[in-house]
């Protein structure tokens, strides 16, 4: 019931926000539940807001591999799994 | 059908709009021509007519306009039905109050697509509805052409074993829209709105009896045009999930919004139905031209029952299911 | 996976099952987006004969009925904007969704609900949502930037719910012998939140592998006879004590109370209301929304498909009168759905 996806923190914004960035995609997200973020960050992202850290390793292999569930899709995407 | 009122679902590419189609078109418009659902309709003279309009929001967009679209859209369908477009009529419902900028950069896109394509825009009409009656501007346009010599597009061909071929990524044109509706921003990402000359031209260059059917994917997507071409085939299919072509943004818009991207809307791409002997070499062909760097086999025909199934990467089997209306940003 | 590498997890589990002396185990997950997952990688073909993996009351739309969209549309029809997640557009409400309703606004945030109305302090807005744990943190965060900003014109209209209670009633029944736990509200609520369950539990991500790998972990557990068995293996997401900081912000604005499940009725501690001291961010009380009660629709038999007693194909209204285009209720309505899941992948070898 809780659609959420690792992005990367890439800048810190003005109030509790911050850049989060996924393959080249990049939103605004709150961090009022997740202050301590820093940049370079992976951070769990539900409905635009920042739920939980996670370590960068276990990030790499999430979006490498949460793309499994994408909506059922499993592209073949170039540069899939590398990080930014 | 249940529903007593029109509904967005009606509009969305899914089963709804082929419902309507069938339950309330076809039911009245039954001509030979229509039969074959085709976007385009082939009358015994040898002329191919199409049309088709144009309701977008955000009328600009990174990689095109409502214009632009006008243009391709038509022009498209024209090609996708084995004719030479040549061309165009321009119907415009204006809403007062659009600004003279505006309309002036959509006319610009017209004519620059339209003269990049080889059409001419011959005849149309202009209408103004009161503010608040409109969404800024509505336009039609009308295609005539001559048809294909080389091509001979049928159902009737299909073979158990025939590839399934796809033009380039998926779902770029819906997701860049979404995109921007929802303040998520993927710079590189574009739609694909293009005329489809080019990808037709390499593969009647390269196959040109190898061709069987094409389709471009529009509202519904590469999926969802992958159904509706086995649709009446007597045939199945099953595509192969591993080999679905996206660009990375394109993949994650679709996890962040709960999209399948396979089912999100084209304006640029085409879905071919192309002898096994073929196809690889149609793909590369397809590659070499600009932005059709994701060409792909992405399934094959298959014997038995007219069913399109996913193949996933684990090889197991499921359904292909085309949504019943437009897809939802979802949360869950 | 591979072919062969698939085989050896399909014996993996049929020797686990093996050790297992009763005729039927039946494990349940309870998160719509599991139940989306599982259903997308065909992953109950690799179950063996006797293993049951059936849909608890983990869909949010589900559970908070047609009631919830019927409030919605009585908003509506005061000219109010209502801004809302997709999903909620496809559920029946009182035989009809809410599609065609005037001055909708679907919306990926609802941040971007409160930034619509703080840029038309002229329009009423209010951001309707239903969900579990992690749309209730967001709808805290939500509400501590309403406080920040003072905003005037925007207001809530929640049914959030609190899973832990509804898993004691259903461990209650005694036919459970697992759960696979929803791994996003693990990342709020902490392995703590899962502590003390009757049944084992294995706290799961998303990834077809990790549910997988936790079904493993779930039925070793079953086989050696273990009941009370918690095993977080979502560890990149999932931290001991949860969320600490989001668990802080809904306790300020919320409290836990009582709340109907569809299908399982009245369940104390079910859900959450926004404490009196915010009632000026209720839209419930701002527009006096009346008490609309909507009697689901004749024969549906949702409640009991979300209990996990009756199976999607055992319903007698399952693809004939029920369909994803015409839907009864919102198991089928909803993606998350399990009637829903179970048509997506019913047929073919």
């Amino acid at each position: 019931m809780c659609i959420a996806w690792p992005m990367l923190i890439t800048e810190l914004l003005p109030g509790e926000y911050a850049m989060a960035e996924c393959d080249g995609v990049r939103r605004r997200v709150s961090l009022r539940l997740l202050p301590d973020v820093r940049v370079g960050s992976y951070v769990l992202v539900h409905a635009g807001y920042a739920i939980e850290q996670l370590d960068p390793e276990a990030a790499r292999e999430q979006t490498a591999l949460m793309t499994e569930l994408a909506s059922g899709m499993h592209p073949q995407v170039p540069g899939a799994g590398e990080k930014a | 059908m249940a529903d007593e009122f029109v509904t967005m679902a009606h509009g969305g590419g899914g089963r709804a709009q082929n419902e309507l189609i069938r339950a309330e078109i076809l039911s009245r418009f039954g001509a030979p021509e229509l039969s074959e659902l085709p976007d385009g309709a082939v009358t015994p003279e040898g002329l191919v007519i199409s049309t088709d309009s144009f309701v977008v929001t955000p009328r600009f967009f990174p990689g095109g306009d409502i214009g632009k679209l006008a243009v391709t859209g038509t022009v498209n369908d024209i090609y996708m039905a084995g004719g030479v477009p040549r061309y165009l009529t321009l119907s415009m419902i204006l809403e007062e109050g659009l600004p003279f900028s505006e309309l002036r950069a959509i006319l610009d896109s017209v004519r620059d697509t339209a003269r990049a394509a080889g059409v001419a825009v011959v005849t149309g009409d202009t209408k103004v509805v009161p503010r608040g009656a409109g969404d800024g501007i509505y336009l039609n346009t009308a295609g005539i052409g001559g048809k294909n010599p080389v091509l001979n597009l049928s159902r009737s061909r299909f073979k158990p074993g025939d590839r399934i071929v796809v033009s380039g990524g998926m779902g770029e044109h819906g997701m860049t829209i979404l995109a921007l509706r929802h303040k998520l921003d993927a710079p590189e990402l574009r739609s694909d709105c293009q005329v489809l000359a080019d990808a037709v031209r390499k593969l009647c260059e390269t196959a040109p009896e190898g061709v069987k059917f094409m389709r471009d994917a529009t509202r519904g997507g590469v999926l969802g045009v992958t159904v509706e071409i086995m649709e009446r085939s007597g045939l199945g299919a099953v595509i192969d999930e591993n080999t679905l072509p996206v660009r990375k943004e394109v993949a994650a818009l679709a996890r962040l919004l709960g999209i399948n991207p396979g089912f999100a809307a084209c304006e640029g791409r085409l879905v071919a139905v192309v002898d096994s002997d073929m196809a690889e070499e149609c793909v590369k062909a397809l590659r070499a031209l600009p932005g059709g760097e994701l060409a792909a086999v992405i399934g094959e025909v298959t014997d038995g029952a007219e069913r399109v199934t996913l193949r996933n990467a684990w090889g197991l089997e499921r359904p292909l299911v085309v949504p019943a209306g437009d897809q939802l940003p979802r949360i869950c | 996976m591979t072919s062969d590498l698939l085989s050896l997890r399909r014996d993996a589990l049929a020797r686990l099952r093996d050790r297992i002396d009763a005729p039927e185990v039946l494990l349940m997950e309870v998160c719509g987006t599991h139940t989306h997952a599982i259903a997308e990688s065909g992953l109950r073909k690799l179950l063996p004969p006797g293993v049951r993996l059936i849909s608890g009351p983990g869909c949010p739309v589900c559970v908070s009925g047609a009631s919830f969209i019927e409030r919605v549309r009585h908003l509506c029809g005061l000219g109010i904007t209502v801004a809302l997640f997709g999903d909620l557009l496809r559920i029946p409400g009182d035989g009809r969704t809410l599609r065609g309703e005037r001055n909708l606004l679907v919306v990926y945030s609802p941040d971007d609900a409160l930034d619509y109305a703080l840029a038309h302090p002229e329009k009423e807005v209010v951001f309707a949502a239903v969900g579990f744990a992690p749309t209730l943190s967001a709808g805290a965060a939500l509400l501590a930037r309403m406080e920040e900003t003072g905003v005037k014109n925007f207001t809530l209209l929640a049914d959030f719910k609190r899973l832990r209670p509804v898993l004691d009633k259903l461990c209650g029944d005694g036919t459970l012998d697992g759960f696979l736990l929803p791994g996003h509200v693990a990342s709020i609520i902490g392995e703590e939140g899962f502590a003390g369950l009757s049944v084992p539990g294995v706290i799961a991500g998303f990834r077809p592998e990790n549910i997988l790998s936790s079904l493993e972990i779930l039925l070793a557990a079953v086989a050696r006879g273990e009941r009370r068995f918690l095993c977080n293996n979502y560890p990149e997401a999932v931290r001991p004590g949860g969320n600490r900081t989001a668990l802080q912000w809904i306790d300020r604005y919320f409290e836990a109370s009582d709340s109907r499940w569809r299908g399982l009725g009245a369940v104390a501690g079910g859900g959450w209301r926004l404490r009196d001291a915010w009632s000026r961010f209720d839209a419930a009380l701002r527009f006096a929304l009346p008490a609309i009660s909507v009697p689901e629709p004749a024969n549906c038999r949702c409640g009991m498909v979300l209990t996990g007693k009756l199976a999607p194909e055992e319903c007698p209204l399952f693809g004939s009168a029920c369909t994803p285009d015409d839907p009864v209720g919102a198991c089928m309505a909803s993606g998350e759905g399990a009637c829903a899941a179970a048509w997506r992948f019913q047929g073919v070898a």
